[in-house]
C-alpha cells in the first residue's frame, strides 16, 4: 500500500490519523560553522515523485516532520553539488509526532543563463548563482570564459549542467550540512585631496542586498594604506561608507558592487566616478555640469588633459582603475 | 477525451471556483466583524476596511493557499500596516518573492517567514541607526554638531 499523502490541494486539511512519527532535522552551516538562514532544501521520497521544500530558519535549522519512518533523499536546491556536503549525522532525541507532511510535486531543474551587460565579471555571476566560475561558458560557442574580466556586452553565459546529487537520509537523525561559500571581498582604498592614504580613520560601512535588505553596519578603522577590507555576502549590491564623522574631511561614499552599467551610459560613468570618490552631485540623466566637473577632477588626478569631456582615453582609464 | 468527461471537468472547475469565492466572502465577513470590535492602532496605514477593499486582499491570500482565518488575518495585518498594494511597493517587493517562494512548499510557512523576516529587518535598520549615532558621538571632535 502506498504511503498516505495529503494531496496537493491546499484546501483539503490533512487527516491527523495520517501523521507519521518520523523526523529529519537538517542544520546548514557556513565555512566558519555559523548557521546559515534562508537556504532552500528539498526532501523527496526515494521514488523521487513527491517532495517537501523549505528554508532554514535563523538558527540554520529545518525540521521535516510528520514523515513515515524510513529513508529519504535530501539536497540543497539550486546549489552546485561541489559547494555542499554532509558533515555528519547525529541521532535525534525522541520527540512528539508533528503535523502530517504536506507533500507536493518535486521541483524541476532551472536553466541558468544570463546576458552580460559588459560590467559583471564571471566571479560575481558565479557567486550569485552558487556555482564555480569554471562552470560558466559562452552559450554560443561553448567555450570557457576568463573569470577575472567582464565578458563583452550581449554575451550569453550559461552554467554547464551539473548532476543532481542527492544524499540519502534516515528519519530520526540530524544532518549537519556545510554550504561552501564563494566569498567576495570589498577592498576600498581611501585617499585625501593630496592623494595620500587616509590611514587609521574610523569608518562605518552599511551594505544592502539585492532585495533591499539592510545588513548590520560594520564599524572599523582603515589600515596603514587607508584600506577598508570587508567580506561581502554574495547578494550584496550596494553600500555606503562614512569616514571621519563630524570632521571637515568627513566623506560619505555610495558604492555599487555589481551590475554597473557600461561606461558609455551616463549612469555607468557616474557610478564608477562616485565609487572612486569623484562626486557627481546626485545628477541623473544626461551628463550635467557636476558630472563634467567630476570627470575633470578624475582626468586631473590621472594626469590626463582635464577637459571634462568623456573621451575614449577617459573611459578606458575609468574602467581600468575601477577594474570593471 | 469524451464530451462527458469534458463537461465533468468544467463542472469541477466551476464548483472549485465557487467554493473559493465562498471562502473569500466568508473570511471577508469574519474580518469585517472583528474590525467593528477593534480600535485602529497607530501602525495602521490603511483606513478602515470596506468589503470592496478587503476582498482583493483576502483573495490574494486565499489564492496562495492561505485559508485559515488566523493566517488570513496575519496577511491582512501586513496590508493594514504597509498598504493594500504592499506587494507592488518597491521596498516591500521582497515580500512577494518570499510569499511565492518555490523553495518553501507550505504557503502558511511562507507567510510566517515573511512576518518574522519583516520584524528582523526592521530591527536591523533600527540598530544601524543607533550604531551610526553612537559612531558619530564617539568619533566626532568635541563641539561639532553631529
Amino acid at each position: 500500500m502506498p504511503p498516505p499523502t495529503s494531496g496537493t490541494d491546499a484546501a483539503i486539511a490533512p487527516c491527523p490519523l495520517e501523521s507519521g512519527k518520523g523526523q529529519v532535522e537538517v542544520v546548514v552551516v557556513d565555512d566558519r560553522e555559523a548557521p546559515l538562514s534562508g537556504v532552500a532544501l528539498e526532501l523527496t521520497r526515494l521514488t523521487g515523485d513527491e517532495a517537501l521544500r523549505t528554508r532554514t530558519d535563523e538558527q540554520g535549522v529545518v525540521l521535516f516532520e510528520g514523515l513515515e519512518e524510513g529513508r529519504y533523499r535530501l539536497r540543497l536546491l539550486d546549489v552546485e553539488p561541489a559547494l555542499w556536503r554532509v558533515l555528519g549525522a547525529l541521532e535525534l532525541p525522541p520527540r512528539e509526532a508533528g503535523a502530517s507532511a504536506r507533500w507536493g510535486p518535486a521541483s524541476q531543474p532551472k536553466a541558468l543563463t544570463w546576458t552580460c551587460e559588459g560590467t559583471e565579471s564571471l566571479t560575481v555571476l558565479a557567486a550569485r548563482w552558487g556555482v564555480r566560475p569554471s562552470r560558466l561558458v559562452d552559450a554560443r560557442t561553448g567555450q570557457a570564459l576568463a573569470s577575472d574580466v567582464a565578458p563583452a556586452p550581449g554575451t550569453r553565459v550559461v552554467a554547464r549542467p551539473f548532476a543532481r546529487e542527492w544524499v540519502t537520509v534516515e528519519t530520526g537523525y540530524r544532518q549537519v550540512v556545510h554550504r561552501i561559500g564563494i566569498p567576495l571581498a570589498l577592498v576600498l582604498v581611501l585617499r585625501d585631496g593630496a592623494h595620500q592614504p587616509r590611514a587609521h580613520q574610523p569608518y562605518l560601512l552599511k551594505v544592502w542586498l539585492d532585495d533591499e535588505e539592510e545588513l548590520p553596519a560594520q564599524e572599523g578603522v582603515t589600515d596603514d594604506e587607508g584600506r577598508v577590507v570587508q567580506v561581502l555576502p554574495e547578494r550584496a549590491v550596494r553600500g555606503e561608507v562614512t569616514v571621519a564623522p563630524g570632521r571637515p574631511d568627513e566623506r560619505r561614499l555610495t558604492l555599487r558592487f555589481v551590475a554597473l552599467r557600461s561606461t558609455s551610459a551616463p549612469e555607468g560613468l557616474r557610478e564608477r566616478l562616485e565609487n572612486l570618490g569623484f562626486s557627481c552631485g546626485g545628477e541623473q540623466g544626461e551628463l550635467g555640469p557636476k558630472t563634467r566637473l567630476a570627470v575633470e577632477w578624475f582626468q586631473y588626478a590621472l594626469g590626463l588633459p582635464p577637459s571634462g569631456d568623456v573621451d575614449e582615453a577617459t573611459r578606458a582609464a575609468l574602467g581600468l582603475l575601477h577594474r570593471s | 477525451m469524451s464530451p462527458l468527461l469534458r463537461i465533468r471537468e468544467s463542472q469541477i472547475t466551476t464548483l472549485r471556483l465557487s467554493a473559493e469565492d465562498a471562502r473569500v466572502e466568508q473570511r471577508v465577513g469574519d474580518l469585517l466583524a472583528e474590525q467593528a470590535l477593534v480600535v485602529p492602532g497607530p501602525a495602521r496605514v490603511e483606513p478602515a476596511w470596506t468589503r470592496e477593499r478587503l476582498r482583493p486582499v483576502v483573495r490574494r491570500a486565499v489564492d496562495r493557499g492561505i485559508l485559515a482565518l488566523e493566517d488570513v488575518r496575519l496577511y491582512v495585518s501586513l496590508a493594514e500596516s504597509l498598504g493594500a498594494d504592499f506587494e507592488e511597493q518597491r521596498p516591500h517587493a521582497w515580500m512577494r518573492t518570499w510569499l511565492d517562494d518555490a523553495g518553501v512548499s507550505d504557503p502558511v510557512a511562507r507567510l510566517r517567514r515573511v512576518v518574522n523576516e519583516r520584524r528582523r529587518r526592521e530591527d536591523v535598520v533600527l540598530q544601524n541607526r543607533r550604531k551610526e549615532e553612537a559612531f558619530r558621538l564617539l568619533h566626532a571632535p568635541p563641539g561639532t554638531d553631529t
